[in-house]
């Protein structure tokens, strides 16, 4: 086992410890430092590539007291509401509105066929938006401008402060920031459509074969996505912030 | 390191081990149960003509344990199971089958509203240092479980709520909206009535609560002059109020809270919760 000590860098976790310098942070009379990482596991992608890292952070105060400091990385993901409405139906409605939802097995979630929003994961090259059209591309067959997309999660978040001066969090929502890394920007795109050419979605099978992804396509009306989507947290997500920002106008 | 072949397992699938885990103790993880059980029962409904993959069905053929982290001293309880899962389909191929293991837990919606203006809001979120998300305070509805002995909402969140508030949640005052949400959509697989965050990688699911109550305009008062200020305390998590119409854009970030205002306000429209 070798070890190395980390090169003066700042990544988000040195940002935040750093706010600590500010003689209203809550923890400033005994701010807490990252001291230690300890790397786990390591699963490749192929190629050398890194695809999950396994960590145990130190993360503690001088007198002794720790932050809770697993950390399952894997980077950030994209996640896109693809809203498809027949062309026939007059344009500024809600009305027949259909979302594409994917299925395919989620072996960490015991499932064969579990059905989300389409998602990927993000790789290092690109915008979040470049990622989203490739995404939406590989799962749904849909080709996408990314200016045809809009980023829900920065609409939304744009004006959040931080509750203690200025962290740098990713745009995007967190499935799970007690455990893991993983931060998801949250599109939206739709289209009209024949209505003939809608039903050619329902039950299309889609994905990269060669990377072992196997998805079968479903349409759910707008209306019943919460109930039909409610195992999935990124549809849930992507319903709140698609109603909320309609309800105030923003899309 | 050792291994064993799971029991009642045909074919035969063998668990690789690390150190400092033994079969006993993974076999006892109930996240390890509750995780192979559904996972088998999924498998084994591929056995149904009308399954997408009858004609060449997944089978597990082994499980490596990766790492092990212990809420505690080694061996006396596990908290994370980080395993790869060998799911194969001859000729098809491999699923992915790295599973970040470590059960369901419990969040709830809290929502306060004056008897003097009922279309007022107030959310109690908990803010509390993410190491993983890089963050020191990071807004969240607070998480834990529920305790089956007391039946109420346990954990670091309630516990804190309890000693700022002294509000206890008692299991019979909370509506449990994801099992509302799925109610029509049961699972064939046997998935928890529950919202999974982040289905590819981990097992995690989250049953969603709404504790709804309405008080006094006076208790609303100074609940916001005790959670409104600046934190004072060097506490862990501290409790805020927050109005509801700021939950999005303040709460945003974290999918529980999403997943939480979507199920209420669409069961507020349905008129299943008033």
């Amino acid at each position: 086992m070798s070890t190395f000590i980390l090169p003066n860098s700042s990544p988000e976790c040195q940002r935040s410890l750093a706010t600590q310098i500010s003689a209203e942070h809550t923890f400033h009379t005994s701010p807490y430092r990252l001291r230690k990482i300890e790397v786990q596991v390591v699963d490749y992608f192929g190629k050398g590539r890194i695809g999950f890292l396994k960590l145990q952070t130190d993360v503690s105060n001088d007198d002794g007291e720790k932050l809770p400091g697993c950390v399952f990385m894997r980077g950030g993901s994209v996640g896109m509401l693809v809203i498809l409405q027949p062309d026939d139906i007059p344009p500024g409605t809600e009305t027949e509105k259909q979302v594409i939802l994917t299925i395919q097995p989620r072996i960490a979630a015991g499932s064969l066929s579990f059905s989300e929003i389409p998602a990927g994961m993000l790789d290092d090259s690109g915008t979040f938006s470049g990622g989203a059209a490739k995404e939406i591309q590989e799962e749904t067959g849909l080709q996408v401008q990314e200016s045809e997309l809009i980023d829900m999660t920065a609409l939304a978040l744009s004006d959040s402060p931080t509750q203690e001066g200025e962290e740098n969090l990713q745009q995007g929502v967190y499935p799970s920031p007690g455990g893991c890394d993983e931060y998801i920007p949250l599109f939206l795109y739709e289209k009209r459509i024949p209505r003939s050419q809608m039903r050619e979605f329902q039950g299309k099978l889609t994905g990269l074969r060669e990377e072992g992804e196997r998805i079968t396509l479903k349409l759910v009306r707008l209306e019943r996505l919460w109930g039909e989507g409610a195992r999935d947290g990124k549809t849930l997500a992507a319903w709140a912030l698609y109603s909320g920002l309609k309800g105030e106008g923003k899309i | 390191m050792l291994s064993f072949d799971l029991p009642d397992h045909t074919p035969t699938v063998t668990v690789h081990l690390v150190e400092d885990l033994t079969k006993e103790q993974l076999l006892a993880f109930p996240a390890f149960q509750r995780w192979l059980s559904t996972l088998n029962s999924s498998l084994a409904r591929q056995k149904y003509s009308d399954h997408a993959f009858h004609e060449h069905p997944y089978i597990l053929r082994k499980i490596t344990i990766q790492s092990i982290d212990w809420f505690g001293p080694p061996g006396s309880k596990l908290g994370f199971v980080k395993l790869k899962a060998e799911v194969k389909s001859d000729p098809i191929g491999m699923l992915p089958g790295v599973v970040f293991l470590r059960g369901g837990s419990v969040a709830v919606l809290m929502i306060v509203r004056p008897r003097d203006a009922r279309d007022e809001r107030w959310v109690i979120m908990t803010e509390q240092p993410r190491i993983p998300a890089g963050s020191l305070s990071f807004m969240e509805i607070p998480a834990g479980m529920m305790d089956d002995t007391t039946r109420t909402f346990a954990g670091v969140a309630a516990k804190e709520i309890k000693e700022e508030v002294g509000l206890t949640l008692r299991e019979d005052e909370l509506v449990d909206m994801t099992r509302l949400a799925v109610q029509g959509h049961k699972s064939p697989e046997n998935l928890a009535n529950a919202m999974y965050p982040s289905p590819g990688g981990c097992d995690e699911y989250i049953a969603i609560f709404l504790w709804e109550k309405e008080m006094d305009r006076l208790e609303i008062e100074n609940l916001k002059d005790k959670l409104m200020g600046e934190r004072t305390e060097q506490e862990k998590i501290t409790v805020r109020l927050l109005n509801y119409e700021r939950l999005l854009e303040v709460g945003g970030r974290d999918a529980k809270t999403l997943a939480a205002w979507s199920l209420y306000e669409y069961l507020k429209r349905t008129r299943e919760i008033s």
